[in-house]
């Protein structure tokens, strides 16, 4: 029974730390070799990995045209393929629109091996090749060179707010319990506490 | 983004009730307690009765209402920092 506890737990935190490894931005240092604008079906098994149809950049839920960013990690191996699509206004909450502007900037950095631009992608999202799902690009710029890295200021102060959005819930949850919760038990253990009496009293026993 | 609207507002109001419950019943203890540590006059009822009317006016009750402010500023600033820088 532990062990079923134990499991249960473990896997609801799996669940948790997937939920924010998938939603919160990530960056990646690499150099952009193409673009493609690709025909795409989205099925049933990777709709959940792609925009919404009523976002802007997809139009219909089975076929779509999809901007892809194709890049090459500094070491020279072939990097991540992002996707560049609109969020739409629920989620992931990014609230992007500009995908077609951010194609025109990711454009304008593509480099080739001699002579490279290296460039920070805010992305959130996984490549997965065997559901053919990519993570989402949301912001591209410049960077001083292929060593550059950055503390990811914005996810702690996320996760410090989630952590303490946490803490509150269960305060209020404590609070619910010890104010509403146990007085009323407290009523009713009382209430059946008399009747016995009352029924005893009835039937002659002795309370 | 009537989705946002309608989802967000119904969501907001929902936690807008559940946590000004939250904070009336922990006022209330606050004054419970404080009675009950001693000094005070009066009736118990009356003495937390009177700090609760006082409570409903208070600024900090009214803050609450930043619930529904703080939410609609975060998403523009958020769509401005995604889409215009």
């Amino acid at each position: 029974m532990r062990k079923l506890k134990w499991a249960i737990w473990g896997f609801l935190a799996l669940i948790v730390v997937g939920l924010l490894h998938y939603n919160l931005p990530q960056h990646d240092v690499v150099r952009i070799t193409g673009l493609d604008n690709r025909q795409t079906t989205v099925s049933w098994v990777n709709k959940y990995f792609y925009a919404s149809p009523d976002s802007g950049t997809a139009e219909s839920t089975t076929n779509r045209y999809v901007r892809l960013i194709y890049t090459a990690h500094p070491d020279g191996s072939t990097g991540t393929v992002f996707r560049n699509e609109d969020t739409g206004w629920i989620w992931p909450p990014y609230f992007k629109y500009d995908s077609s502007s951010l194609q025109a900037a990711a454009a304008n950095y593509q480099s080739t091996d001699a002579a490279p631009k290296w460039v920070q992608i805010t992305h959130y999202g996984w490549r997965i090749p065997i559901l053919s799902i990519y993570p989402n690009a949301v912001h591209v710029a410049a960077v001083s060179g292929p060593d550059y890295t950055s503390f990811p200021w914005l996810n702690v102060i996320i996760l410090i707010f989630l952590a303490a959005a946490a803490l509150l819930a269960r305060r209020m949850w404590l609070q619910f319990w010890e104010r509403v919760v146990d007085p009323a038990m407290a009523d009713v253990q009382e209430a059946r506490d008399r009747t016995r009496g009352w029924f005893a009293r009835l039937f002659g026993r002795k309370p | 983004m009537l989705q946002l609207l309608i989802g967000g507002f119904i969501a907001l109001t929902v936690l807008y009730g559940l946590l000004s419950i939250y904070f009336r019943s922990v006022h209330r203890e606050g004054l419970e307690n404080r009675f009950d540590s001693g000094g005070e006059d009066g009736l118990r009822e009356d003495f937390v009765r009177q700090g609760m009317v006082t409570y409903d006016h208070s600024l900090r009750k009214r803050a609450l209402r930043l619930i529904y402010v703080v939410p609609v500023v975060l998403i523009v600033a958020i769509a401005y920092v995604v889409n215009h820088s």
